[in-house]
């Protein structure tokens, strides 16, 4: 869990009052400000074995909106406290972010401006999410914002980034044109899932420790920055779009790997060093109906800049191990959805290539099913989610994983939900999902929105 | 355009009747159907409460800006955890959804019309209906002094649950008074009552409405304000572009 400096906390009191303290300025200004957010708690638990808190956090969110005619700002900034302290020495008790670990986020943060420069042209600039593709979630096109892992029930999550998105609506088409300058990584899974890290050595040693140095992109507008344009275009009743991306990949390749031995029984520490290789990708989706069933589809074609090879530096010698081959691959998404005359709403997906799956060799399937009801007017709602990792055709038994489980949500009055639900992960622990497989989950979770 | 100014004209000189005097259902319904859409275009605030069974209330405040019968943008103020939700629906049944917890915007296919719109009473199709004659086959169940009673049977192409509806045209408006929602297997599953008709900037307008699920004993009622007509609303205005702008 990351710990925050001390002028965290100032800042997020800063942003607070800056928030309360627009309100009875902003209207001279010829803006209507508007405040609202949500109150939250989280709290999880592994049951059975490893039983145990994992998570138990109090979030307050808080979001600013101030209109004028041609300009909207939006700003949403999360102060979330974890009552699962992380003191570990006396000295620790009086640091009061041991006893009580918590940060702050400014989620977003941007201005748009509406037909300023020309009339049909849209600006954001600011820290912002920015959205691309038709699939549920699960967008393999959408590669602008980094990837964010830290919760596992939203693991389709990005991290809003600083960039400049410029829409132009030239008749039936959206032309979209986003720079994002500077390098954000992506966010893997939180560490307190238990998972060691790991490194494939000979057989005959054994690993010690893993380390490793990550070696950013330089910070140099030519080389940090991400570039992307979209096409939108409504053809033959279905929604279209041709899209570009040019940047370093999210996550990082090993290009280096230095073997150090410990001991004479063969174990060997390991010094990793990262990088993140750039890429083009270039992608299409599609969102329409056949019949009365929605479908989406997107596939995104991914060509690595070069090949990219691991350097392993051991006392036996010097040799280079292919790390990312330089060959385009492909991953896509088709899904669909339909709700019965029951008001029962299925919807299911299938995925080729994960978020963090590179090269061709290396992607892997994966079948999603959703299935809800809800009851009373939408008070209740009943969700079975459940998904399907298939890392190797040839070797489904073997090389697979499942995950997923059901949720309640009751939402009594209006702003008010409370969800009950679990999620089970099960299969090898090679897998993505598999690896977790000691980390089923319930949660119980409140929310009011105001 | 021509034939709803003609219509209009009639209205005003109480036409209406005259119009249907001929007791032909289509036409009965065309008239509805015109008098619904006569403005070029609306602009209104929509109040709703949503009343259970045991009385219980939520309330839903939103806008609705809507251009001949094919366009409409539906957008919620209230309450706070479906602010900013929007609904664009245009021609030939296409629908967008914005969700702004999750900045998208998404193509809904016609599978969720007959769901019911955001837990009110009214399902999407509902809050999207406005070409009748093109959907229902009118034929006439009764004539008082003060209505026609039509009964619309769905046409065999329009993808509607309902197995009929029955609606109460007021002759001296040409607007449903009430209209009766029967589910597939021909039971009574809603009543949609309209009152309080005013003239706004010169057309009829129905400012309360209220719609009944007698099978589950819930109400959604709906009262609209701030009813602006003939803005002269671009088109660009029923745009996703303009869907996602809050």
């Amino acid at each position: 869990m990351n710990r925050t400096m001390p002028s965290a906390r100032s800042l997020s009191i800063f942003l607070l009052v800056g928030f309360l303290g627009l309100m009875p300025w902003a209207p001279s200004q010829g803006v209507e400000p508007e405040l609202g957010g949500s109150f939250e708690t989280d709290t999880r638990w592994r049951p059975g074995g490893m039983d145990g808190y994992t998570r138990n956090e109090t979030r307050l969110t808080l979001k600013l909106d101030a209109r004028s005619p041609q300009v909207v700002f939006h700003a949403e900034s999360r102060i979330r406290y974890f009552s699962l302290s992380e003191v570990q020495t006396s000295t620790d008790f009086n640091d009061s972010d041991l006893i009580q670990p918590w940060r702050h986020e400014l989620y977003e943060a941007y201005a748009d401006i509406y037909g300023l420069i020309l009339e049909n042209v849209d600006l954001r600039i600011g820290k912002q999410r920015i959205v691309w593709g038709t699939a549920d979630e699960l967008n393999v096109i959408d590669n602008l914002n980094p990837d964010d892992f830290g919760d596992i029930l939203d693991f389709a999550q990005k991290i809003p980034t600083l960039a400049l998105r410029l829409d132009y609506y030239p008749g039936d088409f959206t032309v979209t044109t986003v720079g994002i300058p500077g390098f954000t990584p992506a966010r893997s899974f939180p560490s307190s899932w238990d998972v060691p890290p790991t490194f494939p050595l000979p057989p005959e040693l054994t690993l010690g420790t893993l380390g490793d140095v990550v070696a950013l992109p330089d910070n140099r507008p030519q080389d940090a920055s991400t570039f992307g344009i979209r096409i939108k275009k409504t053809l033959l009743e279905y929604d279209w779009s041709f899209s570009y991306v040019y940047g370093h990949d999210e996550w990082p390749i090993p290009t280096q790997a230095e073997l150090i031995p410990v001991d004479t029984l063969g174990t060997t520490d390991v010094e990793l060093t990262l990088e993140y290789p750039c890429q083009q990708i270039m992608g299409v989706d599609m969102a329409g109906a056949v019949g009365d069933i929605g479908v989406w589809a997107e596939g995104a074609v991914f060509f690595p800049e070069e090949r990219v090879y691991t350097d392993i530096i051991s006392p036996a010698g010097d040799q280079d191990e292919l790390a990312l081959d330089d060959e385009a691959y492909v991953k896509f998404v088709i899904g669909g959805d339909y709700t019965f005359s029951n008001g029962l709403y299925v919807n299911a997906q299938c995925m080729h290539g994960f978020f963090t799956d590179r090269g061709t060799d290396n992607l892997e399937d994966y079948l999603m099913l959703a299935i809800e009801q809800s009851f009373l007017r939408d008070e209740l709602k009943v969700r079975l989610a459940v998904a399907a990792e298939v890392a190797d055709v040839h070797d489904i038994e073997g090389r697979s994983a499942y995950f997923g489980g059901p949720q309640v949500t009751y939402a009594p009055v209006d702003g008010l939900e409370m969800t009950l639900g679990s999620m089970l992960l099960a299969g090898d622990t090679s897998t993505q999902f598999g690896q977790f497989n000691e980390n089923d989950m319930v949660y119980c979770q409140v929310k009011y929105s105001f | 355009m021509y034939r709803k100014s003609c219509l209009l004209v009639l209205l005003l000189l109480g036409g209406g009747a005259t119009l249907a005097s001929a007791s032909d259902p289509v036409q009965i319904l065309q008239a509805v159907e015109d008098t619904l859409n006569a403005p070029v275009d609306r602009e209104a605030n929509l109040a709703m409460e949503l009343i259970d069974a045991k009385g219980n209330t939520k309330t839903r405040e939103l806008t609705i800006l809507q251009k001949g019968s094919d366009k409409k943008l539906i957008r919620f103020l209230s309450p706070a955890d479906v602010r900013g939700v929007g609904l664009l629906v245009l021609e030939d049944d296409v629908m967008y959804l914005y969700m702004p917890a999750f900045a998208k915007i998404r193509r809904i296919a016609s599978h969720v019309k007959n769901e019911n719109f955001m837990g009110t009473d009214f399902t999407y199709d509902d809050m999207a209906q406005s070409d009748y004659v093109e959907k229902y086959t009118p034929t006439i169940e009764d004539e008082t002094d003060q209505h026609y009673v039509l009964k619309l049977a769905p046409k065999p192409d329009s993808e509607i649950d309902y197995s009929h509806l029955v609606m109460w045209v007021n002759r001296k408006t040409m607007l449903p008074d009430k209209v009766e929602f029967y589910d597939s297997s021909a039971n009574l599953l809603k009543i949609l009552t309209q009152t309080n008709v005013q003239r706004i900037e010169g057309y009829l307008t129905p400012t309360h409405l209220e719609m009944e699920d007698v099978q589950e004993n819930h109400k959604t009622v709906m009262e609209l304000d701030n009813v602006v007509h003939d803005q002269e609303l671009p088109d660009k205005r029923f745009t996703q572009r303009y869907l996602k702008r809050f």
